[in-house]
């Protein structure tokens, strides 16, 4: 019996996810994205692309910050 | 055998740490929200062109009203092809859009403009919109306001990166900053936009999961939701959720907060102006610049408020505190600079929060089964609130001008306005109550839709 909340949207739902929690073992060797079980495995690839994302995801949002309150810095100095 | 864009391909292994989605989701919402920085290219385009205010203003009207029509009809395909298709082809159309009205301006037909920015685009914009937020919220069952705060925070912050980096790109490559320079600079912004875009929501399709169907938060209680009054564990088809009085009143209540929210945001610079005589236009500028910071930050911090609070209580905030906030500025907004900034950036903050707390709010109503088709369909309010905002503050401003008023007295009838529209709204809020056993979906009914998908 499942724990898990009702997620009726996840894919296969009901079956037999038994390989699943070795998936993130075997897949390190594996490619970035497995269609295998159900399951796509995580790569050390994977990650490096993860990581790398969430890098350009928080530098684009410092540089639209900062420029955004120098630019609203005017308000106290124009 | 499922595609690699299939849902079936992205399914992450149980010991997947869901703190890498967030970035994904950002990536395209990031992109996305650019439009709201589309001014930028306002008067470059009036240049280039040849034309008005007006016929450059209607590529972005077009691109808000697609993304209203492609979320409310693209909703349903979205929740059945998962995120990551939904990304590739809200990225794509974005993208193309782009390449299109590159082409428009290299060759000088606005017409290719307003086809590829304003409806190929604004098609990207819709589906794009509402593609992960469903997938965030079962990433976060135990944090669904956080979930979607930090998505939908990537449109506002949108456009605090393309406005200043359109800037600079147009300014790079037009040998300047004159206007006559800016203006060359044009398509090759474009061009330079677009590819980013291919590149950075790829990389956020290619990151994207979903969460495994026996993967459950460290520490998370499912039943626990189920002791929450407003809060359902079961589930209502999108047909089915227009057919409750829940949806209807959540659609008035998304209306009133865009609309108010709007009249603010639409004539910031100048309604500044008119309140304080001695603001520059520097300075006014500098106002938009802290508007459109309360905008991002309200996004991300009410939402994530209202996984604590309450949806219905946070809304009973934005519209209750929203009504006063519009009262204090339209009393004695223009006796203090101070009062009147803390006032227009705590609207603005609830205009944000609005967006990205109805995503939750949807969710505790109707439950996860088709949210984001729900969700899609209630953005038509977006739509029609980005139409009637502009519509009645200008058109009260034009008539009070007519009437011989100046100052501040060219923006009271509007404030009153808005103050009776966040009173309906208020109103609106309040009547929510769970929706009818009724309307929902038997679990098996469930497991054979998927089974079809």
């Amino acid at each position: 019996m499942s724990t898990s909340p009702r997620n009726p949207q996840s894919p296969r739902h009901g079956q037999d996810p038994g390989r699943a929690a070795g998936g993130h073992e075997a897949a390190d060797q594996a490619p970035d994205v497995q269609v295998s079980e159900g399951v796509a495995a995580t790569s050390g690839t994977y990650n490096a692309v993860a990581v790398l994302l969430a890098l350009i995801v928080m530098a684009a949002l410092v540089y639209g910050l900062v420029q955004t309150g120098l630019k609203a810095s005017a308000l106290f100095t124009g | 055998m499922p595609s690699i864009l299939d849902r079936e391909a992205i399914v992450a292994p149980r010991t997947f740490n869901r703190w890498l989605i967030p970035a994904a989701a950002l990536a395209i919402h990031l992109c996305i929200g650019q439009v709201y920085a589309f001014s930028v290219f306002k008067i470059p385009m009036m240049g280039h062109f040849g034309t008005g205010d007006v016929a450059v203003g209607w590529i972005f009207s077009v691109a808000i009203a697609m993304l209203g029509l492609a979320a409310a009809f693209g909703g349903t395909w979205v929740e059945r092809s998962g995120p990551r298709k939904s990304m590739v082809v809200a990225g794509a159309f974005w993208v193309v859009g782009f390449f299109v009205a590159t082409l428009g301006i290299a060759t000088g037909q606005l017409w290719l403009v307003y086809l590829g920015y304003g409806v190929i685009g604004g098609i990207g914009l819709g589906i794009g919109y509402i593609s992960p937020v469903s997938t965030l919220m079962k990433w976060f069952p135990d944090r669904p306001g956080l979930a979607t705060g930090l998505a939908i925070m990537g449109f506002g912050g949108g456009a605090l990166i393309a406005s200043p980096l359109s800037n600079s790109l147009m300014a790079l490559y037009g040998g300047g900053t004159q206007p006559e320079q800016l203006q060359d600079g044009l398509m090759q912004t474009f061009l330079t936009l677009a590819v980013v875009y291919a590149v950075v929501i790829a990389l956020g399709a290619l990151v994207i999961r979903v969460p495994h169907p026996d993967w459950t938060p460290a520490g998370f209680n499912p039943s626990e939701a189920a002791a929450k009054p407003m809060q359902t564990t079961a589930n209502v088809s999108a047909d089915s959720s227009l057919k409750t009085p829940q949806f209807w009143l959540l659609w008035i209540v998304l209306f009133c907060n865009v609309t108010a929210g709007i009249g603010i945001l639409e004539n910031a610079a100048p309604m500044i102006q008119a309140y304080f005589s001695e603001i520059t236009p520097a300075a006014a500028a500098g106002f938009v610049g802290l508007l459109s910071i309360a905008n991002m930050a309200g996004r991300f911090v009410w939402s994530t408020t209202s996984d604590y609070w309450g949806r219905k209580n946070n809304y009973m905030m934005y519209l209750g505190i929203g009504l006063a906030m519009y009262l204090v500025i339209a009393l004695m907004g223009g006796a203090n600079l101070v009062v009147f900034i803390v006032a227009t950036m705590v609207i603005i903050s609830f205009y944000g929060g609005g967006f990205s707390t109805v995503p939750a709010y949807l969710k505790d109503m109707f439950g996860v089964f088709q949210v984001g088709a729900i969700h899609g369909r209630l953005l038509t309010a977006w739509s029609a609130a980005g139409v009637a905002g502009p519509l009645i503050v200008n058109s009260l401003l034009e008539s009070q001008e007519a009437a011989g008023k100046t100052g501040a007295d060219l923006y009271t009838l509007s404030l009153y306005i808005m103050v009776g529209l966040l009173a309906i709204g208020f109103i609106a809020n309040l009547l929510v109550r769970p929706v009818a056993a009724k309307h929902h979906v038997p679990e098996d009914r469930i497991s054979e839709k998927e089974n079809v998908a």
